[in-house]
């Protein structure tokens, strides 16, 4: 329990920062609605009159695109993208904080299994990130709340599941790889390079659009516009990022409670 | 000169796998212009000239004829850009906050050397990559391009190429300032960051918004677009100038604080 706490404890500060962040974020880019709204209505009447191919090949339709929600799961993958990012962050960082620092044959000396360092750690990682996702929910609510359209909740609802989702794959690639990294320098260069890779794959899925980038690109399992309309998610991409989550958590597992450890 | 060729032989490796990422970057990209629009792609740059620009930043194509080599370019190009300055701010805080977080400084610090020669020659080999990541660039998207291209576009990309070197230097440079000056030089990565995820994200505000313009000179990664080197084929002196602006107030936290501030070891 004392590695629990002190993992939040540490952590305290920067989560605040990141709420703050996703909601200013997430509360602003819903603002802009109102804006893109208004010119949309001859705009819809004019897309009648395009060939519907096109627009389905566009993979886009006009009815759900200007609503409120069609808008905010459009921009919802920037404030995905910031989940991701701390999803990772606090993974790698609290994984990897004894590797980084030196101090894991401190830590290891303590009269505690090396699985249940781990378990407290993870279960600090996600208590801080279901807390932040609830709070960005809060803050979504009351940014489309404010705009006064009409909104399905569980749309709404869906789509901050989507993100919580992603945020706990990122946060498991950073689990792994705190686990089964001998040296740690900085955490950025990684989260840069992965998260990163990730989101332009995902940003310039209208220029690769072949379908197994799908299966690799957490951004891209499930498509918002699609959970909108159907109400759902995908059961076989639910069913593929709850294999990945607990495989890499898993792997965690069997490295962690194995691995040599390098004493300065 | 040592410390310069030993920064040299430190970073070749990072460029390698950079240099990776833009081959697959252009290759596939402009691969995939050659497949998707090179035949009949005029009738849907008509039909996005009537969507308003909301719209079409939901697809990030404001202003641009995608279905010409040079939009198409323009686009992939954007992200190259943000790779690069990806690799600019890496290479930046890295550089010299290295030796502080390695605890190697200390040792660096010993040898009869000034602390501004010591940051002359990372400065130094630190812009040599930069130069060699736009060169990689360069190498790239010049054979590539005239390999799907209908008309020869070489100037454009010379453009994007130049306009890409100007925005790396501002986040190297910026970057170096930062490790240099800041009294926790590891910070400097992560203030970075932030910056470079903000001035993303302004950069989506500004292609969401109309008259948006006030705030292109915040919003660094909008200080080249892509639509007005296509259609003036040269870079904004105004820009340029605060780009140059903002690479002397980076020298000037390196050169100015560096030498004062004790360091952290």
């Amino acid at each position: 329990m004392n590695i629990f706490l002190f993992e939040i404890k540490s952590s305290l500060k920067s989560t605040l920062i990141w709420i703050l962040m996703l909601g200013i974020v997430a509360f602003g880019f819903i603002q802009v609605f109102p804006a893109f709204y208004s010119g949309s209505a001859e705009l819809i009447k004019m897309l009648e009159n395009y060939p519907k191919e096109l627009l389905e090949g566009l993979d886009f339709d006009p009815n759900q695109f200007f609503t409120i929600l069609g808008f905010y799961s459009f921009i919802a993958v920037y404030v995905q993208v910031m989940v991701a990012f701390q999803g990772f962050i606090l993974g790698l960082q609290v994984i990897g904080r004894e590797t980084k620092a030196h101090t894991l044959d401190f830590l290891i000396t303590k009269p505690v299994r090396r699985s249940s360092i781990l378990t407290m750690k993870i279960a600090a990682i996600f208590t801080i990130l279901t807390v932040t996702n609830l709070c960005l929910f809060a803050f979504t609510l009351l940014g489309i709340s404010i705009t006064g359209e009409a909104f399905s909740m569980a749309g709404l609802i869906l789509v901050s599941l989507v993100m919580f989702l992603c945020s706990i794959i990122f946060a498991s690639i950073g689990i792994l790889l705190g686990a089964t990294l001998r040296k740690l320098r900085s955490i950025a260069p990684y989260a840069l390079g992965i998260v990163t890779g990730f989101f332009i794959l995902n940003m310039m899925k209208g220029i690769f659009d072949d379908p197994w980038i799908q299966w690799l690109s957490p951004f891209q399992f499930f498509d918002k516009f699609e959970v909108i309309s159907t109400q759902s998610l995908d059961p076989i991409f639910l069913a593929w990022s709850c294999f990945l989550i607990l495989a890499m958590i898993g792997v965690s597992y069997l490295i962690y409670t194995k691995k040599d450890i390098h004493a300065l | 000169m040592n410390l310069f060729f030993h920064e040299m032989k430190m970073y070749w490796k990072y460029l390698l796998f950079w240099s990776i990422g833009i081959l697959f970057m252009v290759g596939a990209g402009m691969g995939k212009y050659a497949g998707m629009y090179a035949e009949g792609g005029q009738d849907i740059t008509k039909l996005f000239d009537s969507f308003p620009k909301a719209f079409l930043a939901m697809f990030g194509m404001v202003n641009i004829d995608v279905s010409s080599v040079g939009g198409f370019y323009g686009i992939i190009h954007f992200y190259v850009l943000i790779m690069g300055i990806v690799y600019a701010i890496i290479l930046g805080s890295g550089i010299l906050a290295k030796e502080e977080r390695d605890h190697t400084a200390e040792f660096l610090m010993v040898k009869p050397v000034a602390k501004g020669w010591i940051l002359g020659q990372k400065l130094l080999a630190g812009l040599v990559y930069v130069f060699g990541f736009v060169a990689v660039d360069a190498l790239i998207s010049y054979p590539i391009v005239k390999q799907v291209a209908d008309q020869d576009i070489s100037n454009e990309i010379t453009l994007f190429l130049l306009a890409l070197t100007v925005i790396m230097l501002v986040f190297y440079v910026v970057s170096f300032g930062f490790s240099g000056a800041l009294n926790d030089p590891r910070k400097s990565s992560m203030i970075m960051l932030s910056v470079m995820g903000f001035t993303y994200l302004g950069s989506i505000a500004m292609d969401l918004l109309e008259n948006s313009d006030w705030m292109r000179p915040l919003i660094t990664l909008k200080y080249f677009p892509a639509d007005q080197i296509l259609d003036s084929l040269t870079l904004d002196p105004i820009y340029l100038g605060l780009s140059g602006l903002l690479i002397l107030i980076g020298l000037g936290m390196a050169f100015i604080r560096f030498p004062r501030r004790d360091l952290h070891l």
